[in-house]
């Protein structure tokens, strides 16, 4: 068992660590592929700002034309991996690792996705966190669940009551070296590992530990009190598959289920549709202005040709298909979709923060569960740490977003110093309070289931009856 | 007495024996009322879905509808979304629906990938498992299957009651038939509240136009045939595991660390496995490979060699001298050019993308004749449409559709607009002919296909377990 331990989890830990890499790699080559296309441009617009080259005659390609600019390229927002993130895939492999952030609607990057098969995001990744909240318990299950029956049934278990330590003591004690075997084992891999992959992070291994011995008391418990039912080892055995079954898959999908009926996930599409909706209006609004306009100079005689230097971009007076009118269509339907879709983006996190409460209380009622979020949260890829991410990338996108929309609306064209002054994106961990505070709770939580097990055996025990049944 | 009638006999205190067990009949209500729960739930949860797509679909039809008069370029690039209907049979097998994206934007001059995959907002809980009948069918009742057999020779044995019934002239082999006769049996009145489930659903969604009926039908058709054969391959490692083994616990501990291997860890690790072959792009490297090889193939302007080559072909085909004595628009032509350009470099890298997906997800399933997991899962999604290979079936449509919206746009520019005029508007009759996407599912004979190297590897599973069976039956011990 000791091997079979050790190599599980060094196979997820190899598993893992390449995952986090994989990752690590192309948030940088994102980033840098952000970088060089904001430099390249940035060379061109200070050059045109020198008077060197040209104002090209398409919008899209002028890199001083402000709002072009600020829809067209980005700064990317990633995600720093924890220095355990080896340790638990959490739900990292369900967003990209970094997002390119540019001034168009948050639809436009939010909800894009890295390319990967559909069909391994299904099964989930062999990482650390599996071995250790799904098959460590069965580790200690193989070797618990007969810890009293295999004595009874070799008739061992007489002369053991006969001694005058209780039974229970005694069982307890035989109980505690079976399950500190595959504890131990996986403790003192993890301990290695991380003295080899990231020393740094000794102290939060060191509460991954503390976790991981919990949960498996809190196992070997169960086993105890199951024992004390009386069966035989083959119903032990039977039972515990089940409690094992439901514990880690049963009671989740419907934790899963419940979660769903009660608060739906919210209709992601919805925004994308409330600012396309938007965009048409403006177009709609601008056209009719214009339309308006054309008919009241043709009153007068006038014609488009002779007042167009003194436009402004909100004038309806711009030619049509201009590069005036087109950048003021591109700068109205950006704020359009500013006022829409961040509300619908509001109300859905909202929405979002429902589901995730309900589900959050839920989930104390599969140690399983909680164990699986205490590892996310120490590695840095559950979901308080991905929410947290998520405001601050909205809030950096509404930063970004104000930084064109202020020099688009008073005509400032960008030169190679407005470059410069681009917004930076900048992590910072806000959450680790409230992440300490929830993989605590976990602890305690299965600390208590511990306790109620353990409560349950030692009341079992009490009244065992030697002889069987 | 004859054999059939043995055989019967067999069958019948079988049965009666599980029956009459408090936990065997546990285990039924459990199982009865999972099954139950996983129909309700994925029912309640389809018609959610599809009425939010058909909803967001008409609000963007609305949408598209009412745009102005405008450049037909310009709505080309503003272009629709297509929403992706869950089938009906999502709800025997939601397979990677949660892992794909759930809407595309069409727009113009690029195939855009799917985005909303709901399993974003679904959070952990999910991931370990989905209330499905997938779930119930796949991984439960395995276990169900383990816990009714596990003691069927061995409990003869224990009991001291197998070396009678070898002594009275029941054979071996009749000894397998009565007790798998009745183990089908039991299964099978444990499969009725799917069926009959999946048979109200379908119902449910009779008129569906994405999913024909007849087809639907087909399809269940196939998955009952397919998860007979994967049960029945469990029954028979069961049988052949209880008839080699001396108890009831070695024969229990053994069939549970398969059933856990089989069912929760091999998935993982062949994915692991499999995922570098052959490796997939990341969507940098992707949409660059796209960028470069269009900018490669094709221009705006006669500074490319490509463009200029196809302005000239133009020139002489209308045998003009300049662009401004052509008859038709040149840059509606030049968009519509540029546009073909892209298809085969789409259908070339999405297409080998997709094939690199299959490629791994056969690799994957190909070792279900002894991981027997490996081979259904890939079975079952398929057969409910909900596997990578359908989504891609629905991304090939969806591009089809913006294809035509492009030409359609393109053509009015070629036709309409006159030289030089950056004004041209078409009307919003336009919009109205370029109608919103709606989907239309591949044939279950395309799928059987597709999947025919998988069905092999799961009848190989079925006929590995069978023929165990027998061997381990042949060798019986009565101690």
């Amino acid at each position: 068992m000791i091997l079979l331990t050790a190599l599980t989890l060094i196979y997820a830990l190899i598993s893992g660590v390449g995952f986090t890499q994989s990752r690590q790699k192309s948030a940088e080559a994102v980033t840098k592929s952000a970088q060089e296309k904001v430099a390249s441009q940035r060379d061109k617009a200070q050059q045109i700002a020198e008077g060197k080259i040209p104002v090209p005659d398409k919008p899209y390609q002028d890199p001083g034309n402000t709002i072009y600019v600020g829809s067209s390229v980005s700064e990317v927002a990633a995600l720093p991996q924890g220095p355990l993130a080896f340790l638990s895939v959490g739900e990292s492999d369900l967003f990209p690792p970094a997002i390119p952030v540019s001034a168009r609607g948050k639809e436009s990057f939010l909800f894009n996705d890295e390319i990967s098969n559909p069909s391994h995001l299904l099964t989930g990744i062999f990482d650390p966190a599996f071995v250790l909240v799904v098959l460590l318990p069965l580790f200690i299950l193989a070797l618990t669940y007969n810890v009293i029956s295999a004595e009874r049934e070799q008739g061992t278990l007489s002369l053991n009551a006969a001694s005058p330590v209780p039974l229970r003591v005694i069982m307890s004690a035989k109980l505690l070296v079976r399950v500190a075997v595959p504890v131990l084992t996986a403790v003192i891999v993890l301990l290695a590992a991380v003295l080899c992959i990231n020393p740094s992070a000794f102290n939060e291994v060191l509460l991954v530990a503390a976790a991981v011995t919990v949960y498996g008391l809190f196992w070997g418990a169960a086993a105890l009190a199951v024992n004390g039912f009386g069966l035989d080892s083959t119903g032990n055995a039977l039972v515990m598959s089940v409690l094992w079954i439901c514990t880690a898959f049963v009671i989740p999908a419907g934790i899963d289920a419940v979660v769903e009926i009660v608060h739906p996930a919210p209709i992601r599409s919805e925004m994308v549709l409330a600012v396309r909706n938007g965009a048409v209006q403006v177009e709609t609004k601008h056209s009719s202005a214009q339309a308006q306009y054309e008919l009241d100079h043709a009153k007068t005689g006038h014609t488009h040709g002779e007042d167009t230097a003194v436009h402004t971009h909100s004038d309806p007076a711009m030619e049509r298909g201009s590069v005036q009118e087109k950048t003021y269509l591109r700068l109205q339907s950006i704020k359009a979709s500013q006022v829409l879709g961040d509300s619908i983006y509001q109300n859905q996190n909202r929405l979002l923060d429902e589901r995730n409460r309900l589900a959050s209380i839920l989930k104390l009622s599969s140690p399983v569960l909680v164990m699986q979020e205490i590892l996310s949260e120490i590695a840095g890829t559950g979901s308080l740490r991905y929410r947290s991410y998520s405001d601050q990338v909205d809030q950096f996108h509404d930063s970004w977003r104000t930084f064109f929309i202020t020099r688009a609306e008073r005509g400032i064209r960008l030169d190679g110093a407005a470059y410069d002054s681009f917004p930076k994106f900048h992590y910072y961990e806000r959450c680790s309070e409230e992440s300490a505070k929830h993989i605590w709770r976990g602890i305690i939580v299965i600390g208590l289931f511990f306790l109620g097990f353990s409560a349950l055996a030692k009341g079992l025990l009490s009244r065992f009856r030697v002889a069987g049944r | 007495m004859n054999r059939a009638a043995v055989i019967q006999r067999i069958a019948l205190k079988e049965m009666a024996d599980h029956f009459r067990e408090s936990r065997h009949r546990w285990l039924f209500g459990i199982s009865i009322v999972l099954t139950i729960c996983a129909i309700m739930f994925g029912t309640v949860q389809i018609k959610r879905f599809n009425a939010e797509q058909t909803a967001s679909s008409t609000m963007d039809a609305q949408i598209w509808n009412s745009q102005g008069a405008k450049n037909p370029h310009a709505a080309a690039h503003f272009g629709q979304y297509a929403f992706k209907p869950w089938s009906p049979l999502t709800l025997a097998d939601p397979g990677v629906a949660l892992y794909e994206g759930t809407a595309i934007w069409m727009e113009a001059h690029k195939q855009n990938p799917d985005s909303f995959s709901p399993a974003r907002d679904r959070g952990t809980a999910g991931r370990n498992a989905t209330l499905t009948l997938a779930f119930v069918l796949q991984k439960m009742m395995p276990l169900v299957i383990i816990l009714l057999a596990f003691s069927a020779f061995t409990k003869e044995r224990e009991r001291g009651t197998l070396r009678q019934l070898l002594s009275l002239g029941v054979s071996p082999a009749d000894l397998f038939a009565g007790k798998s006769i009745a183990f089908i049996v039991m299964l099978g009145l444990l499969m009725i509240p799917a069926l009959v489930g999946t048979g109200v659903t379908l119902w449910i969604f009779k008129d569906s136009v994405s999913f024909p009926l007849a087809d639907l039908v087909a399809r269940t058709v196939w998955l009952v045939g397919i998860y007979a054969l994967y049960l029945f391959g469990w029954l028979a490692v069961t049988i052949a595991v209880s008839a080699r083994s001396k108890t009831s616990g070695t024969a229990l501990v053994i069939l549970t660390a398969f059933w856990i291997f089989s069912s929760f860890a091999a998935p993982r690790i062949m994915s692991d496995l499999v995922k570098d072959r052959p490796n997939l792009p990341t969507s940098l490297e992707f949409n660059t490979a796209i960028a470069e090889q269009k900018k490669k193939d094709f221009g705006h302007s006669t500074d490319h060699p490509a463009y200029a080559a196809f302005q000239d072909s133009i020139l002489k085909f209308y045998k003009v001298d300049s662009v401004s004595q052509l008859p038709v628009n040149m840059r509606g032509l030049s968009l519509r050019r540029s546009d073909e350009v892209g298809y085969t470099i789409y259908d070339t890298l999405f297409g080998q993308l997709y094939d690199d997906i299959y490629q791994q997800d056969m690799v994957r399933a190909s070792l279900g004749f002894i991981i027997p997991s490996l081979a259904i899962e890939q079975l079952s999604m398929s057969f409910a449409g909900s596997d990578n290979r359908g989504h891609f079936h629905f991304v090939t449509e969806v591009e089809k559709h913006r294809r035509m919206i492009q030409t359609l746009a393109s053509e009015d520019l070629i036709f309409n607009a006159k030289f030089g005029d950056e004004t041209y508007a078409a009307s919003p009759e336009l919009w109205a002919k370029m109608k919103p996407f709606v989907y239309h599912s591949a044939s279950v004979d395309s799928v059987a296909q597709q999947q025919f190297p998988i069905l092999l590897v799961l009848l190989g599973w079925a006929v590995l377990a069978t023929v165990l069976a027998i061997r381990s039956i042949k060798s019986v011990k009565p101690l």
